[in-house]
Order: C-alpha cells, then structure tokens, then sequence
C-alpha cells in the first residue's frame, strides 16, 4: 500500500513538474491576437501581439506574417514593439484563394532557438470572387488548438441595453476587478458561424527555414538578407556588396560576403517602403544576380487537415459577408492605402564620407555647359583630365598637399558611379550641390581617396538604367504605425453600412474599461468578447453574443 | 630561372590588373574580409600617418592600448587598439584589417575608455562655449551632478636649441599637461585648480557650509583624488546646487 502511494505519488508530482514547464514554456511565448475570425480577401487584417518582458531581450521589432495551409509565406509585416505589445496589419492579397491561414509573430533573433513556439491565430480567408463555398477545411490536428479557460468569474462585460437593432449605438463597460492577467484585448463582431466555431488560438512549432539569416537583434531597425550569386554560372560569389538607400537622407552601408553569397544589412529606425540599391563591385564585365531572402519562419510540421461542409445557413452569411466587404470598400474606400512613404534618419548626423571640404552650389555661379567646364571653374582642387577620349578624376589631398594617385570615390545622389562618363554631360542647371572631400575617408574598412558627390535636381535616378549590376528593390521596412478605422462613415443613412467588425483594443484599466461603437446594417449576432492572457501565459477568454435584429 | 622570371611577371601583371580596376572603383576593397562587416554600424574617420615628432611626443599612452568607443547614436566598437594625439585632441586607432591608422570622426564620438596600465581611463567628448564652439576630449575623474573632467593637452615650450636623440637641432620642448574642469549639464565647462580656494569659489553661496564639511572630514584638497573625494562629500550634502 505504502508503495503504491509512493508511486502514485511520484507520478501526481510528475505531471504537477510538467504542467508548470509548459507554463513557463507559454510565458515565453509572443501571443496573437486578430481582430476576426475571417477575412475576405484583399481586406485588412488587424492585429495585437503580446510581448512577454522575457522576450524583449531580443529586440523590439516582432515580424508578423500569414501563412497558408501548405507553409507558404502570404505576407508579412515588421512592427516595432512598445513595452508588452505590438500592434500591426496584413493586407491579405486580393487573389489570395479561399482556405485556413495562420498569423504567427517572431523576432528574429529568436532564429538560434531551434524550435520557436507561438501562440497565433487560424483565420479563414474567403475569395471574394468565390461564387459557392460549399467545403471548408478544418484543423483535425487538435493538439495544437488552444481552447481559452473561461474568465466569466473574472472579466464581466456590462451592457446598458439588452435589445439592440440595426444602426443603434452600443455602450457598455468592462470590469476587470483584481485579477492576474497582464495583457487584454476586447473586440466586437458580427459572427459568421463556420469561422467562428472553427478557428482561434493555435500553438505552433516555428523553424528557420532560411538558415543564411543571422540571428541578430532588431531593435529600432529591421535585416535585409540576400544572396549573390554569378549570373553565368549561378554559382554563389564574394564580392563586395553596396547597399544605397535613398530618401531624404541617402543610406550607405557595405557587406563582404563569405563563400555562400550570402549578405545582410541593418537598416537602422528606416520605416515605410525604402527603396534600396544594391551594387555588386565586380571586376571585369562580370555580371551578377542578386536575390533578397524573405525573413520568416514556417511551421516546423504541417497540420492535419479535414474537410468539412458548409451547411446553407453558413453559405448564405459568407456569401453575405462578401457581398456586405465588397459594399464596404465601395462606399468607405481602402482603409490601408498602399504608400511609398519611407522615412530613415541619417544614423550618423552626417554624410558616410564625413563633413564635405566644400560645398558647391551652381546656381549661384554663371551657366556652365558640361562638367569639365564646372571643375575648371568651380571645383577647387579637383582635376578633370581627358586624355585619349578617357576621363579620369583626381582629388587633392591636402595633408599630403599633393593629389591622390587614384579615383576619388563618385557618387551621383549619394549612389556610387563608377564610370566618370557619368558626368560629363552634367550641365551646372542639372546640379543641385557639389561635395568635396579632400583627403582620404574611411567608412568601416573601406578607403575612398578623396570623394566627389554630385547632388543633382532631378532626384529620380533614372540614370541608374544605364548600369550593370545595379539593383533597385523596394523593401518593406518597420510599418508605420496606424489604427484600424471601425468607425461608421460621417455621410449618415443615405449610405449602405455593411462593416462586420466594431471594436479592437486593447483593455488597459483594472477596473471599468467603457466602450461605445455604433453598428451597422448587418444583421446576426454580434459577439462583445475580451481574450486575456496571465503572467505565466495561460489563455482566457469571456464573451456576450447579442443578437441585432 | 627564366619561367621564375615567367611566373612573376604573371603574378605581377595580375597584381596591377587588380591595381587598375581598385583605382576605377575608388574604394579600396582587397583587405576585406567577412570581419569588415558590423551590423550594428561602421566606423567613420580620416586615415592618417604618424611623423616622427608626433609618434614620439604627441601620444598617450605610450603604447597601443585596447579600448572601447561609444558614438553619440549608441553604437559601440570593442576590441579596438587606439591612442589619444594630445596635441590635436585627436583619438586615433589601428584598422587591422585595412592595416592603417584613422583618426574617428570627433562629432560622433560620445566616449572612449582604455586600459593604461592598471588604470581604466574613460574619455567623453564635450564642447566648450568660447568664441567658437569646440570639441574637447576629456578624462572623467568623476561623474557626479558637478563632474570632474581633464583635459590633457600638449604644452610646446620654447628653449635655447639643442640636438636631441636623432641629432636633429630643436628650440621647443613639448610636455604633456592637464587642465581641470568642472562640469554640469547647466553651466557646461568651468577651469578649475585643484585647491580648496577654487572650490569654495565655485559654490559661493555654500562656501561656509563647505569650509565646515571639508574641516570636519579632514579634507585637503590639493590632487585629483582629494578634489575627487571633496565633490562626492558635496554632492552627498547637497551642496553642488
């Protein structure tokens, strides 16, 4: 007897030992959260993620992405963290087909960890030119959902009517009390069935499936990866890589790739959709090819799935809720506009080649016809030698007082040019500013004798066609910060409301969190739901489903 | 003998080849190595080459010495060789990479810190409102609400001529000084001496209270150290206002 209880004993502390490991595993956990249940294609999908404060030693920069059933990368979004929480969107593409997806969150340096876990979320996408959904799939794998333990004892959601019909406001508050949660989230919607039964929370198993990506902290600033390799032969190649990044303040930074061709670079607090230039230095007439690596994590085993029917009931509210986002967009617009805003500070408060020696402005000297004519006249210490129908630069270098043996560094809108054919047709109407740096600058481990920069009125760089192994790319950086709209449009009821979604935010107060939103004309219920998380990453979630007549 | 003579030729010609397109390029690349590449951000300066006179006098410490570097946008560089010119007020470090010496841009500096001997000596970069505003290298000897800084310069002394150790007739002697600061946020950089009278000048609204602080803990002030311990007493009584 007295054994059996030592046994029976040992096991009960067994499980009590693994219970709280996988509590502590979740506290290391980033936690998703979305703003619905499902989403028509080429909406907006808004989401929260909570950072644990043992996390954040890997950065504040949390990449969010959506991933099909298959692993594959749909889109991603770098969002910078503000202490325990990051906030961000996916544009889920217009023609993305309809199925199951996921949204997961990592930071990159969480790469070196082998298996990454993450709390995220399953969401199902509906084509919107999809006539009849007549077959869904479903998770049959489910151990890895995560069914939320019920807060209806802790988080009480007060509602100052019981009755509610189309357009009618909605007030109520949420009491929270004393409680242990550290992180909350409150959302309303109108339910549609089939996605509301079948998707939520999921604890997934990440990997690095790039492997060349290094596991480097991203704080305030994201990692660009790619590979070079030989044009002619694919192989991967070594050359010095030079990465320009324009705007209102040009970017210069350079990468000598090992054997693999791999390259990085860490574009420090650069937000929006920069535009990078990248430059492979090659010797001779050999041409390269350059491939960005994209940053993300896929699922280190792919799901079980099943397929299920979609009953009438549940095809008649999808194709409703189609027809209802089409109606949306129709009358409210695109919430997210696709704009080319980039904004990246100078890091260093000055030009990578150091405070220029002069500074040239040609508009306040006479017109002058070619380049030649502008260094005779205005560039002190520069020389312009054409010898054989060959031009070459020189540079003074004043501590030597003498000039410098070989070509000062080009640059044209701060992009290194190395033909100096370049400039010889530049007229003075075609220039902003001339700098001259005369003496020889070191950036990192890289040398330039003297450097010549030519800042030109026409900021368009359309010169850049001209050259080989040049590689302009546009590269989504850190996302601007912005704020799902859920509000009605102000033109009133002359306008069809069809929005589905009313509230998303976060619940920051202890005691009575309020909350208003107005709904629209679309009919169901609506469900008022908080999803909270506690310190040691166990998941609750309390609703009220009202039904709008 | 003759394809030796073949062989270097060869190597020779693919040298100035490399050479050539170096010189069209204008950056100078052939000592890069996979170490070249910092993430976190590079380093900016102007490459320089030491004389004769300047290695010999104008140099602290005497030797190559590791140390540390912080720029004013937070990026750090360890595991440097470096040296201060003193008579430029310039910091000055070895790329053993490219295999050259730089001066470091001095407005990006924040700090420095190097190990002299048994000593971590930490240097901070602050400007001092004269006429022109300047850049200024500084020892921190002790950082408090009132710091206190030093600055080591090169005094260029005039002689009667002499030969010195390379038969080279000379009519200066060079001495490497200091000349104290305190400093605050507020008021910037104010010369001091290191004695009790200059100390108790610098507060006169608390010179009493300072008099009776420094008697009873028997304090001398006449060296760095004594002046050191005198601005800790103070910031600890709240005199420093």
């Amino acid at each position: 007897m007295s054994r059996a209880f030592k046994i029976l004993f040992l096991v009960v502390m067994v499980c009590a030992g693994l219970k709280s490991m996988a509590q502590t595993t979740a506290n290391r956990e980033l936690v998703v959260f979305t703003d619905r249940d499902f989403c028509i294609s080429g909406d907006t999908l808004w989401l929260k993620a909570y950072v644990p404060k043992e996390l954040q030693r890997y950065g504040n920069i949390v990449h969010l992405q959506l991933e099909s059933q298959t692993g594959n990368l749909i889109a991603s979004r770098a969002v910078k963290c503000n202490n325990t929480q990051a906030e961000g969107f996916i544009a889920v593409p217009d023609s993305l087909q309809t199925g199951l997806y996921f949204v997961h969150a990592f930071f990159n340096a969480q790469r070196s960890n082998g298996v990454l876990k993450c709390t995220g979320r399953s969401v199902y996408v509906y084509n919107r030119f999809e006539e009849a959904i007549e077959r869904l799939p479903v998770v049959e794998d489910k151990a890895a959902v995560v069914t939320p333990e019920s807060a209806d004892n802790q988080i009480d959601i007060d509602l100052e009517d019981k009755n509610y019909r189309r357009r009618d406001e909605v007030k109520g508050s949420i009491n929270t009390g004393d409680n242990e949660f550290v992180y909350m989230v409150a959302s309303a919607r109108i339910i549609e069935p089939f996605s509301h039964k079948n998707s939520g929370f999921m604890r997934f198993g990440m990997k690095d499936r790039n492997t060349g990506i290094p596991p480097f902290p991203e704080e305030d600033g994201v990692l660009i990866s790619g590979s070079l390799s030989n044009r002619e032969t694919g192989d991967a190649a070594n050359s010095l890589v030079l990465l320009t990044v324009t705007g209102n303040e040009t970017y210069f930074d350079y990468y000598y790739p090992d054997s693999t061709g791999l390259f990085h670079f860490f574009l420090p607090d650069a937000r929006g959709n920069a535009n990078l230039i990248l430059q492979p230095l090659a010797v001779g007439d050999k041409q390269f090819d350059i491939k960005l690596t994209p940053n993300f994590m896929s699922a280190v085993e792919q799901l079980k799935f099943d397929s299920t029917f979609v009953n009438p009931k549940q095809a008649e509210i999808i194709e409703n809720s189609i027809k209802g986002t089409f109606f949306n967009k129709l009358f409210r617009g695109v919430s997210i506009r696709s704009k080319d805003d980039f904004e990246m500070p100078n890091p260093y408060g000055m030009p990578f080649y150091g405070q220029p020696d002069n500074h040239i402005v040609p508009e306040l000297f006479i017109d002058l016809p070619n380049f030649k004519e502008i260094s005779r006249e205005l560039l002190i210490g520069f020389q312009y030698r054409d010898r054989n129908d060959e031009v070459t630069f020189r540079m003074l270098d004043y501590g030597q007082d003498r000039f410098f043996d070989t070509e000062p560094l080009r640059l044209i809108n701060g992009i290194p040019v190395f033909k100096n054919s370049f400039f010889q047709d530049l007229q003075s109407t075609d220039i902003a500013s001339i700098d001259l740096v005369k003496s020889e600058r070191i950036f990192g481990d890289l040398r330039f004798k003297g450097v010549l920069m030519v800042s030109l009125n026409d900021k368009s760089n359309s010169w850049l066609a001209q050259q080989p192994n040049v590689f302009q790319l546009k590269v989504p950086c850190i996302e601007f910060p912005k704020q799902a709209n859920y509000n009605p449009i102000a033109e009133g009821r002359t306008q069809p409301d069809t929005r589905w979604q009313f509230l998303n935010e976060v619940v920051d107060s202890n005691e009575k969190w309020p909350f208003s939103f107005q709904l629209s004309d679309v009919k169901g219920d609506l469900e008022i739901k908080v999803e909270a998380i506690t310190k040691s990453g166990k998941l609750y979630r309390t609703s009220k489903i009202i039904s709008v007549q | 003998m003759s394809s030796l003579i073949k062989y270097t030729g060869v190597i020779l010609g693919v040298l100035l080849a490399f050479v050539v397109q170096a010189q069209e390029m204008g950056i100078d690349t052939y000592e890069l190595n996979s170490e070249s590449n910092n993430l976190q951000g590079k380093m900016l300066g102007e490459v320089i080459t030491l004389d004769a006179e300047v290695n010999t006098y104008f140099l602290y410490p005497d030797d190559w010495v590791p140390g540390s570097l912080k720029f004013t946008n937070g990026n750090v560089f360890d595991n440097l060789r470096i040296r201060y010119q003193a008579f430029t007020d310039e910091l000055i470090t070895y790329n053993k990479n490219g295999r050259f010496l730089y001066q470091i841009e001095k407005e990006l500096v924040e700090s420095f810190t190097f190990q002299d001997g048994s000593q971590s000596r930490k240097f901070v970069r602050l400007t001092k409102n004269n006429n022109q505003q300047t850049n200024m290298y500084l020892e921190e000897l002790y950082k408090g609400t009132v710091s206190l800084m030093v600055n080591w310069y090169i005094y260029e002394q005039s002689v009667s001529p002499y030969k010195d150790k390379n038969g080279i007739t000379r009519a200066v002697e060079y001495h490497l000084r200091k000349d104290y600061y305190l400093y605050t946020e507020q008021d910037g950089l104010t010369k001091i001496r290191l004695n009790r009278a200059a100390l108790l000048s610098r507060f006169p609204e608390n010179q009493r209270q300072i008099r009776k602080l420094l008697r009873q803990n028997k304090l001398h002030v006449n060296n760095e150290f004594t002046m050191v311990n005198a601005l800790r007493l103070l910031a600890e009584n709240n005199l420093t206002e």
